[in-house]
């Protein structure tokens, strides 16, 4: 072995052990133990594929499957629809003080979400809260926001719209500074309005950088946890029981670590199954 | 006359609406946390006046001392602190060894090891959980600052991008440091390190933020009140005394300042480096 070969190796050693102890070797754990029942204090059981099979009759898990689908498809585009709006106009010529609306749009990005989802539990309280107090003096009424089955969803979802369009913002900003105003030049020239200078040349030229919001997006909203912990006062409910949610109860209130397991694996194929027909979709328009 | 001045007026409607729009969005963004702040300062008699009170009078500033020493955050935020400063210093440096081993050495496997990094990138971290916890357990170190430390460390994006900035640090400064007669491990310590030192910056912030943040590990991992980070400390602080609105506004801010005053320090590196992130595709 070379000198060289020699440090190189040494300068991965520590990495590939820690990888391989704390992140890659549990992903093959995973799947070993969703293959059995055990509840960490018993023996464990091999049962092969029965949780994956258990798991399609299980009415929970549906209604964790569709609650996330649902905050999925009510955050991520909007979310994106709004950095890009925000992004616009923040990068328009006649706009002043870029830097301080780029930093206020970006700050809740960067808080943990267990305050912020602590700050908004307050702000929907349903006594004192300060959105109650705003909605019945406009004449919308009082309700009960995240203590309304109906509406606890959509207010975690509202929060969580609130709190990553500065990350969309940021990076379409980074985007739209990318494109050469020569482009724009030449429409303008030619005739082209603002507007249809935006949907002619600005939109399709952000395609790469929307499939990655997209992507991205689909997959951390999929991973949607500490907000629906926070706001549902670490209680699994109906309203808001969402699949990470209820990997974490079936995993560590009921130890049922080998059905949670296998949670843990259809979040994985769900997010690999939506990755490459992003992709697929992607490539066969272009 | 008149009719000049309404076209002179009508060139400014989309600065003025555009302002506005920003504006009106910017306010939205900012009335969280001001509300938080306002209820932190806030007596228990006055959360419940309507209308709500904004300028809370006189502040009452003991709310802080009494979450800071009474319920203990103080030591969820010293653990917080030691937890993140121990992470990002260790994460940044392996990250930017592993980077240069693969952006500037060729050795048999190379492309394999490296794929060995990245592939996990797609799993998310909550199917690692349980095996984290058996893994942990087995080692008998639940409930310890190791178990909050050693996951940490584990970041392909950072090697990802460590790797990228290396490669684009000139062949000739490594020879040259060579023929002056420097050691491998000199070479990092004196040629690698001082060169990425933004890419390793914005690394660092992102790595203490995500770690400061990070609460689901924490909260399987740790049992015993001493030894919670602030988020799990705060979650558990709000579980318990969920009426005292004040109080707990007052430990949301403790939880937020570090990071606010972080990416307001370091608000350049900070969205650099994520634009990073958006071109890495």
């Amino acid at each position: 072995m070379s000198y060289k070969t020699r440090y190189a190796l040494l300068f991965l050693a520590v990495p590939f052990l820690l990888f391989t102890l704390f992140r890659n070797l549990p992903i093959v754990i995973a799947f070993i133990v969703s293959l059995l029942d055990w509840d960490i204090t018993g023996k464990p059981v091999f049962v092969g594929f029965r949780h994956y099979i258990a798991l399609l009759g299980d009415d929970n898990f549906r209604r964790a499957f569709l609650n996330t689908v649902y905050y999925v498809a009510g955050t991520v585009p909007l979310s994106i629809v709004l950095g890009l709006l925000f992004a616009a106009l923040i990068e328009a010529r006649f706009i002043r003080g870029k830097a301080f609306f780029r930093t206020v749009y970006f700050l809740p990005v960067v808080c943990s979400m267990v305050a912020i989802a602590t700050v908004w539990s307050w702000i929907y309280n349903p006594m004192f809260g300060l959105l109650n107090q705003l909605t019945a003096r406009i004449g919308l009424g009082r309700h009960n926001w995240v203590a309304d089955p109906y509406l606890a969803l959509p207010c975690i979802m509202a929060m969580s719209v609130w709190k990553t369009i500065g990350y969309n913002m940021i990076i379409y900003i980074a985007g739209l500074k990318a494109i050469p105003s020569t482009y724009y030049e030449a429409a303008s020239i030619d005739g082209a309005s603002k507007t249809r200078s935006f949907l002619a040349i600005t939109i399709p030229l952000l395609r790469p950088v929307t499939l990655f919001l997209v992507i991205m997006g689909v997959i951390n909203s999929f991973q949607v946890f500490d907000q629906v912990f926070i706001l549902s006062q670490g209680q699994l409910q109906d309203s808001t029981n969402v699949l990470v949610f209820y990997l974490y109860h079936k995993g560590f209130n009921e130890l049922s670590l080998g059905y949670a397991s296998a949670i843990g694996y259809y979040i994985f194929l769900v997010i690999l199954g939506i990755t490459l027909v992003q992709f697929w979709l992607n490539r066969r328009h272009e | 006359m008149v009719f000049g001045l309404i076209k002179r007026a009508a060139r400014h409607i989309p600065a003025v609406a555009g302002h506005a729009v920003l504006i009106a969005g910017g306010a939205t963004m900012a009335l969280p946390f001001l509300w938080m702040l306002s209820t932190a300062l806030q007596s228990r008699a006055q959360l419940y006046s309507i209308p709500p009170r904004w300028l809370p009078s006189p502040p009452q500033w003991a709310n802080f001392t009494e979450v800071w020493f009474g319920i203990n955050f103080f030591r969820y935020f010293l653990n917080s602190c030691f937890i993140s400063a121990v992470v990002t210093t260790l994460s940044v440096i392996l990250c930017a060894m592993a980077g240069f081993a693969f952006a500037k050495y060729t050795f048999p496997g190379k492309r394999p090891l490296f794929l060995y990094f990245i592939c996990t990138l797609m799993v998310p971290y909550q199917v690692t959980l349980i095996p984290l916890f058996l893994v942990f357990r087995g080692m008998n170190l639940l409930d310890t600052y190791t178990a909050l430390i050693l996951p940490g460390l584990t970041s392909a994006f950072g090697i990802f991008m460590m790797r990228q900035f290396i490669t684009d640090i000139p062949e000739d400064l490594l020879d040259s440091a060579r023929i002056d007669g420097s050691g491998e491990a000199g070479l990092f310590t004196r040629v690698i390190l001082p060169n990425i030192k933004p890419a390793a910056s914005a690394l660092a912030i992102f790595i203490f933020i995500g770690i400061w943040n990070d609460f689901m590990w924490p909260l399987i991992a740790i049992n015993r009140d001493e030894l919670k980070p602030i988020q799990a400390g705060l979650a558990s602080f709000v579980q318990q005394h969920a009426a005292s609105w004040h109080l707990v506004m007052a430990g949301a801010t403790c939880a937020l300042a570090p990071v606010i005053a972080v990416f307001l320090i370091f608000q350049r590196q900070f969205v650099s480096g994520i634009a990073f992130t958006g071109i890495k595709e």
